[in-house]
């Protein structure tokens, strides 16, 4: 059960940093351009940038649009990582409650194993 | 210890060999020529019942004498069997003791014995029980947070590099943000690993609390059991001693009852013995079993010069003629205690029909050298 809760937790926090990835570049489904091409565009359009073009106002949108995508790729994978921990950790627990479990039923078979002695001992 | 008996006294109707006549006895030698009525003229139809009365009573006279000494013979004969310790019962009674007091031993040692088995079977169980789950303890010890996966930072890949170079900006602006995320990665990781190290320790201390938890759960219930072997050791303990003085007690109590019911079996042979002398059908008084007999020193008789013993039995007395077979028992206990008597007195006793105080008081007279008895006279005391 924990087992699948974090398969699908992997699944889900996984989709977003794949959503991020490929925002850059990769078209819509409705054939529109990525992030990337179209901030570019954006500012050849204002002659900004383009072939022999080379403005400072493009570079720092575009650095600024790298910032903020690592930030979120960041974000994200972090978050996915925190909490494929928090399910490692509750499977750690988890087993570790099983390991009680079987030493209390070793350990109350060793206390029932007693309890047959003194209850032999007491045969007269 | 030996018990002197003394002869008892009889009825004197016994002796009524006068039947209370009135008529005055002739003065005759032997003292009963007078029942003859030869020289009274009273008649021979009487003399003749006087005599058949005398004939018969002193047939019984012989008889209770007879059968007076042959219960006298068999009793005495009783009476020291019975002085005789119960040899038989009391040996019996001792080897019921013995026998009972080994078995209640062998008992008690069965008993230990399995007590000590059960005790040795128990301890295995208990020591094979904790020593499995000792090892089982630590063949399986928790790993889950030890052998958990500790948390690796996150390293943000810049996938805009080459584009951000072909378009002429520098990466390298990126660069803090990615550093900043790392490091917030990397302490989130730390943190992570914190809490592993932790939990990996609280893991151990279990681990050890549960094998110190073991050992102890063996020692005390080896405690346990050592405490209930001795609680049944002690049990038996009490219960053998307890059977060992009930044992004791109904051995004494047999023991008493045995010397009891001896005691009790002499007594009555003693009072048989008793009785039989009281109604005087034995002759004389006889010693019980074992007692000392005493003899009288001989004396002589104060009428003749020469000396003669004085008869000590009823037998002598018979063989002298001083009494004939019919005298009464009392007469002749009389006679025997007063050696000197003149048995003309005693005639004349058995012809008054006279009581035996009175006749030890003429007996006295009588050595005092005063005969008040004389033939033909009534006396009246």
């Amino acid at each position: 059960m924990n087992a699948y809760e974090k398969f699908l937790a992997e699944t889900r926090g996984q989709r977003p940093i794949l959503q991020l990835q490929e925002a850059a570049f990769t078209t819509t489904p409705f054939g529109g351009l990525g992030e990337v091409p179209k901030l570019t565009s954006s500012y050849a359009r204002r002659g900004l940038t383009g072939q022999n073009v080379s403005s400072g106002v493009y570079k720092n949108a575009l650095e600024s649009y790298a910032r903020n995508r690592a930030r979120q790729l960041g974000y994200a994978t972090t978050d996915l990582a925190e909490q494929l921990r928090g399910f490692d950790l509750r499977s750690a627990g988890l087993r570790q409650n099983m390991e009680r479990g079987l030493s209390d039923l070793e350990s109350i078979k060793a206390q029932q194993i007693s309890e047959d002695a003194k209850a032999l001992l007491n045969l007269r | 210890m030996a018990v002197i008996y003394s002869p008892t006294w009889f009825n004197p109707g016994d002796t009524n060999l006068g039947a209370g006549t009135s008529a005055t006895p002739a003065n005759t030698d032997s003292g009963y020529d007078w029942l003859t009525g030869a020289s009274t003229g009273t008649g021979s139809s009487l003399t003749a019942y006087q005599k058949a009365m005398l004939d018969l009573k002193a047939a019984e006279t012989a008889r209770l004498a007879t059968g007076g000494q042959n219960a006298y013979n068999y009793t005495v004969d009783l009476l020291n069997a019975s002085r005789q310790p119960f040899a038989g019962t009391l040996e019996e009674i001792n080897k019921q003791e013995q026998e009972q007091r080994g078995f209640v031993q062998q008992q008690q040692t069965n008993l230990l014995q399995q007590i000590a088995d059960r005790l040795a079977q128990s301890q295995a169980l208990t020591t094979a029980g904790y020593g499995n789950l000792r090892t089982a303890l630590e063949q399986n010890a928790p790993r889950a947070f030890q052998e958990a996966q500790g948390a690796m930072p996150t390293i943000t890949q810049n996938a805009l590099a080459q584009y951000m170079q072909a378009q002429g900006a520098s990466p390298e602006a990126v660069q803090p943000e990615l550093n900043r995320l790392n490091a917030a990665a990397a302490g989130s990781a730390a943190n992570y690993n914190s809490l592993l190290n932790v939990l990996r320790g609280a893991e151990q201390a279990g681990q050890a609390s549960r094998l110190a938890e073991a050992q102890m759960g063996g020692n005390l219930a080896q405690q346990q059991l050592q405490a209930i072997y001795g609680t049944q050791t002690a049990g038996v303990e009490r219960g053998v001693l307890e059977a060992l003085a009930n044992i004791a007690a109904q051995s004494s109590a047999a023991r008493i009852a045995a010397e009891n019911a001896r005691r009790q079996r002499s007594e009555a042979l003693e009072n048989a013995l008793a009785a039989l002398l009281a109604r005087g059908v034995v002759a004389q008084p006889v010693p019980p079993p074992g007692s000392q007999t005493t003899t009288q020193p001989p004396t002589t008789t104060r009428t003749g010069s020469t000396t003669q013993a004085p008869a000590t039995t009823s037998q002598e007395l018979l063989d002298r003629g001083v009494i004939s077979p019919q005298t009464s028992p009392e007469i002749i206990e009389a006679i025997l205690s007063n050696p000197t008597i003149d048995p003309g007195i005693v005639s004349a006793a058995l012809a008054q029909n006279i009581s035996p105080q009175l006749l030890d008081d003429l007996v006295n007279r009588s050595s005092m050298g005063t005969n008040l008895l004389m033939p033909g006279q009534m006396y009246m005391f």
